[in-house]
């Protein structure tokens, strides 16, 4: 009868040592989400420019070369592809996306200066195409 | 009469034990939340990294300063690394040069008055303390990679972000400092930044790449 008592009275403080633990427990847990959360959303930080950059930078690119190189349509078109080839090497080096510029003969007009290109962005958060419109720009940086 | 105290003992010794006991416990389970509270939220943060918040507003400061800078009118980006003197490096650097390259970088003072990048720069980081590197990637004729550097402050910490932004060259270019010539014309052991893509307008196109922390 005594030691039952006894015994009733200790569950108080084994439930109390438990109750403690699962407290800590759960600090620990609820560290470790926020580490996980802050860990998977940090982003490499490598020079990773915007669709809108990148449309800046071919519009200014092409709207120059279009400038000095733009004798007839298939060789304004084969001047885009060429920009391309650099461009692209030069940009898949230093961003996780591959940007492709492509045209064709009819999409360009020799005589108002103007091309239509179909610029393609694939990385790893999925694919986007858009068609842009460039114009011969005057004032090129001489 | 034995059997009768006995009771009675054993009575007050469980109260006892119970008071005692619940006394332990309260304290138990209050030691438990006072530590909870008191522990630290250990982050990726807290390894002194900065936060990403502020890596990512820096981030777009620095490839906003490259966008004003390129829509400059006199002394954008294009005119800065066409700034060449003419013996494979960049007229006016007296900075520290690089080990692996056979050309000085430009002192930060100098790179701030000669051009509206490093105005920018200097405005927004130099006088809050912090640090930038600058450089010009580009592929040379043999579509290796190469790289220049126009402004060194010392080895890059992890934690620093980059920005960039692509201008492109052309052969009917020239060079703007003293030193000038168009760019289809410069003698093939002059150029700072060789011709990539013969046969077409494009020169080369250049990778301009900022590294802030």
């Amino acid at each position: 009868m005594v030691s039952d008592d006894r015994t009733r009275g200790q569950v108080i403080l084994i439930g109390a040592l438990s109750l403690a633990f699962i407290i800590l427990g759960i600090v620990v847990v609820f560290n470790g989400v926020l580490y996980t959360e802050t860990h998977s959303s940090l982003t490499t930080g490598q020079g990773l420019s915007d669709v809108s950059v990148t449309d800046q930078e071919i519009e200014h690119g092409l709207g120059c070369m279009m400038k000095y190189g733009g004798k007839n349509e298939s060789s304004i078109d084969q001047n885009i592809s060429k920009f391309n080839t650099v461009y692209q090497n030069m940009t898949v080096q230093s961003e996780p996306s591959i940007i492709n510029i492509s045209s064709s003969p009819s999409s360009v007009d020799a005589g108002e200066k103007t091309a239509t290109v179909a610029i393609r962005y694939d990385s790893l958060d999925g694919t986007y195409s858009r068609n842009l419109t460039i114009n011969a720009t005057e004032d090129c940086p001489a | 009469m034995s059997q009768a105290d006995s009771t009675v003992i054993s009575d007050s010794d469980r109260g006892q034990a119970y008071t005692l006991e619940g006394f332990i416990s309260a304290m138990i389970v209050l030691m438990a939340v006072l530590f909870a509270l008191q522990s630290a939220v250990i982050t990726p943060t807290t390894g002194g990294l900065s936060d990403q918040t502020v890596q990512a507003q820096v981030q777009q400061e620095t490839q906003d300063a490259l966008v004003v800078a390129a829509n400059n009118e006199s002394e954008n980006l294009s005119y800065m690394i066409r700034y060449w003197d003419g013996s494979g490096g960049f007229e006016d650097a007296s900075g520290p040069q690089l080990e692996d390259e056979g050309h000085p970088t430009y002192e930060v003072e100098t790179f701030e008055e000669k051009f509206a990048l490093g105005d920018i720069l200097d405005k927004r980081f130099s006088e809050n303390g912090q640090n930038y590197n600058v450089e010009a990637h580009y592929e040379d004729d043999d579509t290796e990679r190469d790289h220049k550097t126009l402004v060194y402050q010392g080895a890059p910490p992890s934690d620093s972000v980059t920005a960039s932004y692509a201008v492109t060259l052309y052969d009917e270019q020239s060079t703007t400092g003293n030193y000038s010539s168009t760019l289809q014309n410069i003698a093939p052991d002059d150029p700072t930044i060789p011709n990539r893509s013969t046969e077409s307008p494009v020169y080369n196109v250049v990778e301009i790449r900022v590294i802030v922390w």
